[in-house]
Formats: structure tokens, C-alpha cells, sequence
């Protein structure tokens, strides 16, 4: 598995140009959007935001630095954890079927779940050398310029890194359900979905930090029931077909 | 001598509905260059995926070199077997020293010899996917040929090539396949006829007949082919008046016959007696163009 790993992870550093168009929709939701709506917040720190006593998950917050730490952050966060495995997915996994390359594996004496659980650990991989750096730009940025401290910075990195467990798992269900190039771009489009209305129904109900806590929590269990569904309902087999 | 593949009354049903093989029973023997013929979606490609264990069969059993597939011995087992896919894809970011160095390590060997063997040494810092054709699938040989294996399957590997190429990559098939256990999956005859020596003729999932070829002729209707002085029209009438499909050819007449020994003398002496000067009458055996479509056409008249 070692070896059929690395050879992913070849293919994936050769592949400049998907690689590039992978880490730009990252770049922009983990680093560029998240700094400059903090540079936005200092230049009105006035500017409040009103309270929702309705909305637990509002009722701590005070201002709009307040709003995008805890209520527009982990919305962008997972939406780029999630995109950037299943985009990867889709140069690795999905092409790989496409391209008739496929069989060139099969013939080597490995089993079908081997050369995917290959694929899955480096798109992982790729995905969290790709977001993790970003974040840690980001938490730089976000304890020079705001009040956080640490364990808001490991309450974000808990989710991120268990956001990219969900994007794995979410990858392994493309590979099963996409076909080709197209039935891949609906994957992307639509697997997201469940994990950001998990992270919005956290931040609207759970205060405070727990929510991150909370978030992590439930991108466990989507990932766990993607497996689940990925093994015993779809089945390895479909990838053949 | 053992059993080197074994297909017991196997069954392959796709979720999608698809029956890719339907009670196929055949047997390869150890030492054997065997060939699986058969059309397209005649379902040499799913036998050669439940061979390799990376599809399971919905019925019946698969046995490989004295294991069951999906078996706990079977992985061990995978490792004596080459396989050479049939594929119209290539990496196009992996040379082929990269794909062929993996393949000696996943089977903790070296893989000089099989490069030398086909003739890749000069080849291996290319692209696969910018390799000529024939390199492609001398490649794909050189990987299953890696860890010498016991059992080498072959899945159409002359499929798509023009003819030259084709040619020149049989000359290489066939050193491969010498002195091991061999599976030939074809649609092409004269690669099956050149290249094995047991067949297995395969349509719509089902096995259509299986022996060697020698056999399969025998068991193929043989042919009579007559010719004789004067009007071809008196000679045919008189040959179908003793109900007997007759077929003009080449100035004589082709005729359908169970058993030439036993019949051509009693036929000769009609035709003597009927005042044809018969000058020609030899037994003609089934060629296996004949022996492919006659079993087939046999096939579809059951169906």
C-alpha cells in the first residue's frame, strides 16, 4: 500500500496544473477572504452586529471580528477542507477510471481496496499539506489582530482536521458514484452540502467555543455514515464499472 | 499434472443487471497455452477479473493454482500469477521504469530480466503514455513477466494494434507465454491458433466449447469436396436428391457429411453408378473460421 501510495502522491506533485487550480479556491477561503474581513473588522470596530437572544449560537457574539471568528470562519474552513480532497479526488480517482489507466493497477497483486485507500490517503494528504499551512497563516494573522487564543486556534484546527477525515470519506463516494468528468463536477458540487449544514446548524445552536467541539463531533459521524454507505451499499466493485 | 484455473459452474451478475457470465464451467491444466475465445461481451474480461480476485463470482466457484479466489490463501496465490490487461490507457505521468520498478517491488524482486526480455532497457525514462503502441504493451508484458510467474493471463494483448505491430508483438507473447502456464484471452482466430494449443469458445457468457483445437475440428461437421467430369448441375442434383447440402466451390462441390470414412464410399458409388465420372473426393476438416461460427450458430438456435 506504501508503495502504491507514494506513486499517487508522484502523480499528484507532476500534475502541476490541477495541482495549481486545486490550491487557488483554498487560498482564497482560508487565507485572502478570512484576513481581509479581519482588516475590515478593525477599520469599524464600532460596527456591531445585532443580538439574537433567540439564536444561542449569537448570543455571545459582540461585534463583526466576533461574527466572522465564530460564525462566517468555519463556514469558509470547511467548505475549502471539503473542496480541496474531492477536487483532488477528481484528477486522482476519478480520470484514473476514466483515462482506462485503471487496469494497469488491477493487474499488479494488490486488492481494489488497497489502490483506493492509496488514493484516499494521498488526496488527504495533499488536501491537509495544502490547508493546514494556510490555516496556521491564518491563526498567525487572527492572534496578532484579535483577542483569540490558543485553544480557539486547536478548536479550529480539531475541525479542519476532522473535516478532512469527512472530505476523505466523501471522496471515497465519488469514486464510487461518478462515472466520468461530469457526474464527478455533481459530486463536488453536492457532497459538500451535508458537512456545511452540519457547521451552520452548530454555529446557530452551540455558544461559544464548544461549537468547534461540537462541529469536529459531527463531521466524524458524516464521515463514518459516508463510509458505511460507501462499503456496504455502493460496494468497491462500482469503481470497475 | 494439477489444475492451473478452474471455473466451477460460475455465475457474474453486475448490480447493474448485467449477465457477464452465466454457469460457465472450463478448466485450464498446468502447462496448458490456453486460449479464451469468444466475441465481445462474450466475458473473457470479467473471467480474467474474478481470475485476478478483484470481482467476486455471484455463483459457483473460481480455483487458481489450487486456491479459491477471495480465499485466505489466495493472496499468496495472486503473486504466481502475471496478468497483462487488456488497456487502452497509459500514465502519462509515470515513466515506464517508475510503473515497472513498482511492480518488482510489490512482488520483492528485480526487474532487470523481464526488461531485457522485452527488450525495454532503452525505453524505460520515456513517458508511458508517449510509448509507441507496441513498447506500451511490451511493458505491460515486461510487469506481468516481473516475478516469472506460474500462470500468465493475457487479455487480448494485440487488441487495437495494426497488423505489422501485432505481428511483431506475437513474437514476444509467444516467448512470454513458453514454458509456463498460459491464458490467452482473443477474438482474434490466428492469434488463438498460433499461439495455443486448448480452447475455451465463450458467447454471451457461456462457455460454447472447450477442448483443443484438433478436437473442437473433429467435433465440427467435416466436408466432402467432389468433383467430377461434365455439367456441375447434374452432379449437384443428384448429390441432393440423397439429401444432402451441397455447396458449389472452386468447379466441384462442397458436401456436408457426419463422418467421411463412412459415408464417401457409399456416395462415390451412387454418383458411379449414376453415370457422374467422379474425379476427385477428398475429406476436408472444419476450419476453425467454420468451427467459430458453427458453434455460435448452434448456440443462437438453442437461445
Amino acid at each position: 500500500m506504501r508503495l502504491l501510495f507514494w506513486k499517487e502522491i508522484r502523480q499528484l506533485t507532476r500534475n502541476q496544473a490541477a495541482l495549481l487550480s486545486v490550491l487557488l479556491l483554498p487560498a482564497v477561503l482560508v487565507v485572502l477572504a478570512p484576513i481581509l474581513a479581519l482588516l475590515a473588522g478593525r477599520a469599524q470596530p464600532a460596527l456591531t452586529v445585532p443580538r439574537q437572544a433567540s439564536l444561542p449560537g449569537f448570543s455571545d457574539l459582540r461585534d463583526t471580528v466576533g461574527f466572522a471568528l465564530f460564525v462566517t470562519f468555519p463556514l469558509l474552513f470547511v467548505l475549502a477542507t471539503m473542496l480541496t480532497p474531492i477536487l483532488t479526488a477528481t484528477s486522482t480517482i476519478v480520470s484514473e477510471r476514466e483515462r482506462r489507466t485503471l487496469d494497469l493497477l488491477l493487474a499488479l497483486p494488490v486488492r481494489l481496496g488497497d489502490i483506493l485507500i492509496a488514493k484516499l490517503g494521498a488526496v488527504l494528504a495533499a488536501g491537509g499539506a495544502m490547508i493546514v499551512p494556510m490555516f496556521l497563516i491564518d491563526a498567525v494573522v487572527m492572534m496578532t489582530l484579535t483577542s483569540v487564543d490558543l485553544s480557539y486556534v486547536g478548536g479550529v484546527l480539531l475541525l479542519i482536521l476532522c473535516t478532512l477525515f469527512a472530505a476523505g470519506a466523501a471522496s471515497l463516494l465519488m469514486a464510487l458514484l461518478a462515472q466520468d468528468a461530469r457526474s464527478a463536477s455533481y459530486c463536488v458540487a453536492a457532497l459538500p452540502v451535508p458537512p456545511l449544514f452540519v457547521t451552520a446548524l452548530c454555529v446557530v445552536f452551540v455558544p461559544g467555543p464548544w461549537r468547534f467541539l461540537a462541529m469536529a463531533l459531527l463531521m466524524v459521524a458524516l464521515a463514518i455514515a459516508a463510509l458505511v454507505t460507501g462499503l456496504r451499499v455502493l460496494t468497491l466493485e462500482r469503481y470497475l464499472s | 499434472m494439477g489444475t492451473a484455473i478452474a471455473f466451477r459452474t460460475v455465475s457474474k451478475r453486475y448490480r447493474d443487471g448485467t449477465q457477464a457470465l452465466a454457469d460457465a464451467t472450463w478448466t485450464v491444466e498446468e502447462g496448458t497455452a490456453a486460449c479464451l475465445l469468444g466475441p465481445k461481451g462474450a466475458g473473457k474480461t470479467t473471467s480474467i477479473r474474478l481470475i485476478e480476485g478483484v470481482i467476486r463470482p455471484t455463483g459457483g466457484s473460481v480455483h487458481v493454482l489450487g486456491a479459491v479466489v477471495g480465499s485466505q490463501d489466495f493472496p499468496y496465490v495472486r503473486q504466481r500469477v502475471g496478468v497483462v490487461p487488456q488497456t487502452t490507457g497509459m500514465y502519462a505521468d509515470l515513466t515506464a521504469e517508475e510503473y515497472i520498478s513498482m511492480a518488482a517491488r510489490l512482488h520483492g524482486v528485480q526487474p532487470q530480466a523481464a526488461i531485457e526480455a522485452m527488450g525495454l532497457a532503452e525505453h524505460l525514462h520515456a513517458r508511458m503514455l508517449l510509448l509507441p503502441a507496441g513498447l506500451q504493451r511490451r511493458l505491460a508484458l515486461a510487469v506481468a513477466l516481473v516475478a516469472d510467474p506460474d500462470l500468465l493471463i493475457l487479455d487480448d494483448p494485440t487488441y487495437g494494434l495494426d497488423t505489422v505491430t501485432a505481428q511483431g508483438l506475437r513474437h514476444y507473447v509467444r516467448e512470454a507465454m513458453r514454458g509456463r502456464t498460459a491464458l490467452l484471452c482473443t477474438q482474434s482466430l490466428a492469434e488463438a491458433e498460433a499461439l495455443t494449443d486448448h480452447v475455451v469458445l465463450m458467447r454471451s457468457g457461456r462457455v460454447v466449447a472447450e477442448g483443443t483445437l484438433d478436437e473442437l475440428r473433429r467435433r465440427a461437421r467435416p466436408r466432402l469436396r467432389i468433383a467430377a467430369r461434365g455439367d456441375l448441375q447434374t452432379l449437384v442434383a443428384e448429390l441432393e436428391g440423397m439429401a444432402h447440402k451441397v455447396e458449389p466451390s472452386d468447379g466441384g462441390v462442397l458436401v456436408d457429411v457426419s463422418d467421411p470414412e463412412v459415408e464417401a464410399p457409399a456416395l462415390l458409388r451412387h454418383l458411379l453408378e449414376a453415370g457422374i465420372e467422379v474425379y476427385e473426393c477428398s475429406a476436408i476438416p472444419a476450419s476453425t473460421e467454420e468451427l467459430f461460427s458453427e458453434e455460435l450458430t448452434t448456440l443462437e438456435e438453442v437461445e
